[in-house]
């Protein structure tokens, strides 16, 4: 799927990590990601904090390519696609529902604790909303890995999740996917958002997104 | 009392009937307040300053009578504004005077400040901020309306920081509305008196310089590792000095223990209490950290007797004038030599006794910096404290401070900042640019909609026209920036301080740390808040706090480079020197030890990979502009990828992969052709602008220190500095404030020609080039600093899959990996 991208295997079904922080999953034709924040740069502004306009085009910019590559039916976000109601200007509302005509996929959110006003947005631009915990078989999408089901591995994101890597003197911090044995996590697909860490009880594999492409740390942590 | 100069033959009788003669400065201080004059008094710490910039200006105002300020008094440590006020107050009690006198600052109860809102004493104590702060009330005019005389006390720490520029700025205003007002600045050490006066008393007036000829004497010894303890090659010591320190300090004596940084402040005050237990009572610690009340309390203890021995950083360098001290430790790098004068002047608070100060090392090389600052301070080779030059961030957050304070016009404005010595060069462009700041948002491709500070209203007067920005900038205002701290608190909810996030990141519940001075066990993080509990024993581990370090001054560098060559020649005619030869011998050995006419680079490969160091003993600051543009020319010949580390002596570039320092060093590195367009480059591919933005950003008010309201809609506009900076970069490179990040960088790294003096100096270098084992003792410091920053002309993929590949090589080992 493209140079840079990786593929793993989970319980059965073929998922290819993009460098663009979103995960492929081909069976079902589904783009996953998480934690876009969209208005976030909308909600400085109006708290005083001076951002640029047009920030929110890159992140369109950035689903339409992938769209165009992979050829998705449908974009299922989990959680967070809004940063908050006071950042949803007349601007950025017009600027999506423009972008969304020429965007086929379906877009399914499962609302995340920032999409409160979901609601105001939905209908103009073409979202569904889903409950807080998605399931199909084998797996379960949620937005906070709290909220995860027993059983079924879950994807996830909430946790905005980074890495430092390091070694040989060099060192970058980055922003990465988290694949542990019953648990991934998204890295959030906004880069105007700060990263944090791994969950740090579970074992697992971290693959970092490093420029154009995606890098397995396999068992780091 | 109708006449100035009968009230000031009164408070003269008043002075010599208590014993204290006046001295000949402060009656020429006071004969020319009554003159009407400006001015600057520079004397030594101790020498009765505060009377000197107030008699004249009090015998004058004891001929008004009724309400209205008169008299205002900044100083910039709210905790002394106590202290001061006792000591204003003295003659006007004593003599009866129909003067009234208080405090403003943060600490002030609610119920006075209410009613100073309304209308102010005739003599007021506050800081810089609470000074501005005044200035937004809408009554601003009417407050400050018939003020006749400002007084800048410690000017000389606050001239050389954007504090002095605030005050500068806040003074520019008083002044209009109050054209014949008077400023004496109140200032201990520094080489550029003319200066100080002029950024003291504005553009345009003609202050005058009060000296005294009371001198003291200054004494500089220190605690030395004994000759048959050795110091260890790599020389650091750490505590390994404690049983002479403790022999050295005597619970008698009250005595100040300066650290540099607060980690190290709370583990020398761990050491000596439990090397002592006797003095547990009487011992306290004094750092910016702490909680403010506590800091009070050991003020207050200090003060009273009751504590004896206070270790501190250099939250103490003011505020100590009312307090007995007789004795004073410096450990670690003294770092600048106005700056160790001035802390020897705690001790023994009378002008005209000796003072001293014992400095301990905590490495070898300290004991050279030692040996370096006594040479120099006998020269009396002092540093200037240089102003702030039209930091723009200051100005537009100054805008909004007056947009607020009765509104002003672009045209009045702009005349009157001009009166601000930080400001006389502002021209018309970068006001505007500013204005357009606070206006629009300050972007280069068009306004930002939605943000707006400042508008003008139907007049053309600008105003802030929404309450929530007026009380966010109200909570705002200021412009110390302060690390991003958590509050951490007991169980049952009595405050401790603040703590750095990242370090509280690391800790498991019950794993215990020493904060406060106290050790604690660690509970966990409930909204935001750190809670632990009391726990026993001691342990070594103390939070660290990102602050900035301050770098050795360039006199104090070049004493370095002199002390280093002495005792490289084999100098052992002081007890540092001595003690330093096992260290100098090392180095000797190892490689060598510069001479002041040569440049000495070291190569050198370690499991972390090759590395070349170079020792140019410029400062931290000038060390690391000078890594920056070495390893920008390096980058720019071969796509290559290096991190960058500096200190006081030298630099270090970390080569990723196997790179050839020693075919690709050339002296054409060290050329001064399109110097200004490579360090501009070099800047933009590294990370110094970016650190120097979170300051920028905040005083210019980008992000927030604290937000009005509940923490929860505050989260959502919470953003760091550095995402500001990438967002900016990527969509408004142009941004007024991204220049201004650029520009001190360049001023405060690259400082005004002092990189191309530099360069200069290495070109005419006798460049020394050794290959070693391993990193000697002027390089190991290096290869252990912290902070670290990279430059790299490779791709990020390049750089991990790198990485990754020595991360599979060495699984094993902990030199590489990944962590979350």
């Amino acid at each position: 799927m493209g140079a840079g991208s990786l593929d793993i295997e989970i319980r059965g079904e073929r998922l290819t990590l993009m460098p663009e922080r979103a995960v492929w999953w081909p069976s079902r034709r589904t783009v996953l990601v998480a934690d876009l924040h969209w208005g976030k740069a909308e909600t400085m502004r109006t708290a005083g904090v001076p951002v640029p306009r047009g920030t929110v085009h890159k992140p369109l910019a950035r689903l339409s390519d992938l769209a165009r590559r992979l050829d998705p039916d449908r974009i299922l976000v989990l959680g967070d696609l809004l940063h908050a109601g006071a950042g949803l200007t007349d601007d950025i509302v017009e600027d999506v529902s423009r972008w969304r005509l020429d965007f086929a996929p379906e877009i399914q959110v499962i609302p995340g604790n920032h999409d409160r006003a979901l609601g105001r947005v939905a209908e103009r631009w073409g979202l569904t909303e889903a409950d807080r915990v998605v399931i199909e078989t084998p797996f379960a999408f949620t937005h906070d890995p709290a909220d995860a089901p027993d059983g079924e591995f879950s994807w996830c994101g909430h946790l905005h999740p980074s890495v430092r890597v390091s070694g040989r003197g060099d060192s970058l911090k980055l922003p990465c996917f988290f694949v542990g044995e019953d648990m991934g996590v998204l890295p959030a697909f906004s880069t105007f958002t700060g990263g944090g860490g791994v969950p740090r009880d579970l074992a697992g594999s971290i693959y970092a997104c490093a420029g154009d492409g995606v890098v397995a740390f396999s068992g780091a942590c | 009392m109708t006449n100035p100069h009968a009230n000031l033959q009164k408070l003269t009788d008043w002075m010599r009937n208590r014993g204290r003669d006046p001295w000949a400065f402060q009656t020429e201080a006071w004969e020319a307040q009554l003159a009407g004059e400006s001015g600057l008094i520079h004397v030594p710490t101790g020498a009765g300053k505060t009377y000197a910039s107030y008699l004249g200006s009090l015998a004058e105002i004891a001929t008004y009578s009724g309400p209205g300020l008169r008299v205002l008094y900044v100083t910039p440590l709210r905790a002394v504004s106590r202290d001061v006020e006792i000591a204003l107050r003295e003659p006007v009690d004593d003599l009866g005077l129909d003067v009234t006198i208080e405090s403003r600052t943060g600490d002030t109860k609610s119920s006075v400040r209410q009613r100073q809102r309304e209308r102010l004493p005739n003599v007021l104590i506050t800081t810089p901020e609470s000074l501005s702060l005044l200035l937004t009330r809408e009554n601003a005019q009417d407050l400050f309306q018939g003020l006749r005389q400002a007084i800048l006390d410690e000017w000389h720490e606050l001239m050389s920081s954007k504090r002095g520029t605030q005050c500068e700025l806040a003074l520019a205003r008083l002044r209009r509305w109050n054209p014949e007002m008077r400023t004496w600045a109140l200032s201990a050490t520094l080489s550029n008196v003319e200066e100080a006066a002029q950024a003291a008393a504005g553009v345009g007036s003609t202050p005058r310089v009060i000296r005294s000829d009371i001198s003291r004497p200054l004494e500089i010894t220190s605690v030395c590792p004994s000759e048959t303890g050795g110091i260890a090659w790599a020389g650091h010591m750490g505590l390994r000095l404690l049983p002479e320190v403790l022999d050295a300090l005597d619970i008698e004596h009250p005595t100040l223990v300066f650290c540099n940084t607060r980690s190290q402040a709370e583990l020398w005050h761990q050491a000596i209490a439990s090397g002592r237990p006797d003095w547990i009572d009487r011992i306290a610690l004094h750092h910016g950290s702490l909680d403010h009340e506590e800091r009070a309390r050991v003020e207050a203890g200090l003060k009273a007797g009751d504590i004896r021995l206070v270790i501190a950083t250099s939250s103490l360098d003011l505020g100590v004038d009312f307090a007995p001290v007789e004795r004073v430790f410096q450990i670690g790098s003294p770092k600048g030599i106005a700056r160790l004068i001035q802390r020897a002047g705690r001790a023994a608070h009378r002008p005209g006794e000796p003072c001293g100060i014992t400095c301990v090392p905590t490495h070898g090389l300290e004991l050279i910096e030692i040996v370096a600052v006594r040479r120099a301070a006998a020269r009396g080779q002092l540093e200037p404290r240089s102003p702030e030059l039209t930091p723009l961030d200051v100005l537009g957050q100054h805008m909004v401070t007056c947009a607020m304070g009765g509104g002003f016009t672009p045209e009045d404005l702009f005349e009157e900042v001009r009166t601000a010595f930080a400001f006389e060069s502002l021209d018309r462009e970068s006001f505007d640019w500013t204005l357009a700041l606070v206006e629009q948002g300050g972007g280069t491709l068009k306004a930002y909609r939605e943000f707006c500070k400042v508008r003008p209203d139907e007049a053309g007067v600008y105003r802030v026209p929404e309450r929530r920005i007026a009380q966010m900038h109200r909570m705002n205002v200021g412009t110390i920036t302060s690390d991003s701290g958590l509050p951490i608190r007991y169980q049952r909810g009595a405050s401790l301080g603040t703590i750095e996030e990242g370090f509280v990141r690391w800790l498991k519940p019950g794993q215990r740390f020493v904060f406060a001075g106290k050790t604690l066990a660690f509970v966990g993080i409930r909204d935001g808040v750190v809670i632990v509990r009391k726990s026993t024993g001691t342990t070594n581990h103390t939070p660290h706090w990102a602050g900035t370090r301050l770098p050795i001054s360039e006199s104090m560098a070049s004493a370095v480079r002199e002390a280093m060559e002495a005792a490289g020649a084999g100098d052992r005619s002081t007890p540092e020197l001595v003690a330093a030869a096992p260290i100098v011998d090392a180095q000797s050995a190892l490689s060598v030890v510069p001479r002041s006419d040569q440049l000495l680079i070291e190569l050198c490969e370690t499991g972390e990979g090759r590395h070349m160091f170079l020792f140019p003993f410029e400062g931290r600051l000038v060390n690391g502009g000078l890594a920056s543009l070495l390893a920008y020319r390096l980058v720019r010949n071969e796509p290559s990828t290096f991190t960058i580390s500096f200190n006081d002596y030298g630099l270090e570039l970390l080569a990723a992969g196997d790179y050839d320092f020693a075919a690709s060093f050339s002296r054409n590195l060290f050329s001064s052709e399109n110097l200004l367009e490579d360090t501009i480059a070099s800047l933009n591919m590294g990370e110094l602008v970016k650190l120097q933005f979170r300051e920028v950003a905040r005083v210019a008010g980008l992000v927030h220190q604290s937000f009005p309201g509940a923490r929860k809609t505050g989260r959502q506009v919470m953003v760091s500095s550095g995402l500001i900076f990438d967002v900016l970069r990527d969509f408004d490179p142009g941004h007024l404030l991204l220049k201004q990040a650029e520009r001190e960088v360049l001023e405060r790294q690259f400082e005004q020609g002092r990189l191309s003096r530099l360069l200069a100096r290495l070109r005419d270098s006798e460049s020394v080039i050794v290959k070693t084992e391993r990193p000697t003792p002027l390089g190991f410091p290096l290869v252990i600093e912290r902070e670290r920053g990279t430059l790299s002309s490779e791709t990020i993929l390049d750089r991990v899959e790198r990485m990754r590949a020595a991360w599979e090589q060495d699984r094993s080992t902990s030199r590489s990996g990944a962590s979350g």
